[in-house]
């Protein structure tokens, strides 16, 4: 993945919330409408490039979409007490029983936990038992992968504001009195440039190849449009 | 470079959350319930295609390559002229759009994100406790809490405004016609729609990992299903005065994702796990029950002389006027479709190849 974007604005976003903290922490209501209003603005152009050129003419491309920028994950296993289980005890994982996880023994059938008795953990069988119906078997990854192309915006504007919340015209209390937030104004365009995620992919380990089930793709392209200058503010809510 | 990008954005959270979070133990989390971050949207409105504006967008849902390098023979949905605004807005040529946006909550009913909830099972342990108690991940549209029999038309009005969503899906998919790209399929539009009562709470369970319970509560004046290019009145399917509420899930049913080996292929699996006699026992008739009512429904044109049923009284027979009939699916009082007290006893979703 190529970060385009400069540096300095992410530098500049982690001094000023440093800043604002300590400020934050010393400052009651009627000096916070003194800071009111101050922000940042921030303009970005993300591209995702792939570090190497995927192709399915490549007879090596299972290996080299796994350089590429992907997001995984997998079910873990564990029992009550946290204890790691594996599906090991037979050739194919499929004897009826889970196992704790040994890494030095791979094959261990230490720990047999009948499935019939966890399923759902509440002792389910189901009527009339097909295949892919256990759920626990050898959980496989679930990989969002290759991801590329550019998102780009300008103008997402970030203000601290102290009167969220607060209507003037009417008498101050405990519900109506000004609170502090973090003030979005979202940019009026954000646009992407063949924005992909080629693949959903489901793998039995973390290479994505071309036999691994490719459950679907998306793609987004050209210009999405906010004109009606959204805003969105952030605050910490209490009950 | 990434190690200094992760670096820096830890370092602009942190002052923020580290304070907050850090010093909580087990017990003092049932205290913080309800806290976390909320969002109250202002004036939002969302478009792919903008009069006088050039460029469009649109969003393609990929569901078969062909294992080759050619997008162009890929099978696929096109979602474009995707449309949010606030329901009183009319789109068109001259209109304008800085009035387009509406807002999605308020300080009363905000979005809620990370707010950290404790959830019990119903079962209980040989000492009357609860048999499991997780800490779960609340995430919830504005009055997420809010159960039917709570909504006044003022709790609506500050939940957010009305809104209309519409979209248009083409397709590319199998051999076309020479020289055809794109087949049009349909368009979706809700509109005048507003959430209510939903939410979201996710934690982590022994033996499968991630779980999962929601809510979905929709109003929605209609919802239009077009089936004509030009938006012929002819070619829609109408549900006026849409109420949906499903609850799905509990502690003790958790939604769950997982894979599935099918046939000798990894697929993705989503479960609600089933009601077993236990279960059943503990919750007796106290369960969230869900309902989807519709007030009626429009086979085409609502006034399509076919679909008469009987002359109004007062009227004299023969007569020219649409309004001096009654037609079917359109009720006069109350719903056409009302199915109430759905409550899902096991739900299982799994990807397959076609």
């Amino acid at each position: 993945m190529n970060i385009k974007y400069s540096l300095a604005p992410l530098i500049f976003l982690s001094m000023t919330s440093i800043q604002v903290f300590a400020e934050l922490s010393s400052l009651d209501d009627a000096d916070m409408q003194l800071i009111s209003g101050k922000g940042i603005e921030i303009d970005a152009s993300v591209d995702f490039t792939r570090d190497t050129t995927v192709s399915y003419t490549d007879s090596d491309w299972g290996n080299n979409a796994t350089d590429d920028t992907y997001i995984g994950y997998r079910q873990v296993i564990v029992d009550e007490r946290g204890n790691r289980l594996v599906d090991a005890g037979s050739v194919n994982g499929n004897d009826g029983y889970l196992n704790f996880y040994d890494n030095n023994n791979p094959t261990s059938t230490d720990g047999n936990v009948d499935k019939r008795r966890i399923l759902n953990g509440y002792n389910v069988t189901y009527k009339a038992k097909q295949e892919g119906d256990y759920l626990i078997r050898k959980p496989a990854h679930i990989m969002l992968g290759e991801i590329s192309g550019g998102i780009s915006f300008t103008g997402l504007k970030l203000d601290f504001v102290s009167d969220f919340g607060y209507d003037e015209n009417l008498p101050l209390t405990e519900e109506n009195k000004p609170r502090p937030a973090m003030k979005w104004t979202l940019p009026d365009e954000i646009k992407f440039n063949n924005f992909e995620i080629s693949g959903v992919y489901v793998s039995t380990n973390e290479v994505i190849d071309r036999n691994d089930n490719k459950l679907l793709g998306a793609r987004l392209d050209g210009p999405i449009y906010l004109p009606s200058a959204t805003a969105a503010y952030v605050f910490v809510t209490s009950d | 470079m990434k190690a200094a990008y992760a670096a820096i954005i830890s370092l602009a959270l942190l002052p923020q959350w580290g304070m907050s979070l850090e010093s909580l133990d087990e017990s003092q989390l049932s205290d913080v319930t309800g806290e976390g971050l909320g969002a109250v949207i202002e004036d939002f409105s969302l478009f792919t295609k903008l009069p006088n504006r050039p460029e469009t967008g649109e969003l393609t849902l990929i569901f078969n390559d062909h294992q080759t390098d050619d997008t162009s023979d890929d099978d696929a949905f096109i979602l474009s002229d995707v449309r949010v605004h606030r329901s009183d807005f009319v789109y068109s040529d001259t209109a304008d759009f800085s009035l387009a946006g509406g807002d999605f909550g308020s300080e009363q009913y905000p979005f809620k994100m990370g707010d950290l909830n404790q959830v019990y099972s119903i079962l209980t342990d040989s000492s009357g406790n609860p048999k499991a108690t997780y800490t779960a991940l609340r995430t919830e549209f504005p009055g997420g809490a809010l159960k039917p029999e709570d909504l006044t038309p003022d709790i609506l009005d500050s939940l957010s405004d009305k809104f209309d969503l519409s979209f248009r899906i083409d397709s590319v998919i199998g051999t076309r016609a020479e020289g055809e790209k794109r087949r049009f399929d349909f368009s979706v539009a809700i509109e005048g729609f507003r959430f209510y009562g939903t939410q979201a709470d996710t934690w982590a369970i022994p033996y499968y990992g991630v779980a999962m319970k929601s809510t979905i509560g929709l109003l929605a004046d209609s919802i239009v299903i077009g089936g004509d290019p030009n938006g012929a009145l002819s070619g829609n399917l109408t549900l006026n005065g849409v109420d949906v509420y499903l609850p799905t899930g509990s502690v003790d049913q958790p939604l769950i994702m997982s894979t599935a080996n099918v046939a000798g292929k990894e697929q993705l699996q989503f479960e609600m796990l089933p009601l077993t006699k236990e279960i059943s026992l503990a919750r007796g008739s106290n369960i969230a029950k869900g309902h989807v009512r519709i007030k009626s429904i429009d086979f085409g044109d609502p006034r399509d002389e076919s679909l008469r049923t009987a002359l109004k009284p007062g009227h004299t027979p023969g007569t020219t006027d649409p309004e001096a009939y009654y037609y079917a699916f359109q009720p006069e009082f109350g719903n056409v479709v009302e199915i109430e007290g759905i409550n899902i006893q096991h739900l299982r979703i799994t990807t397959q190849d076609i």
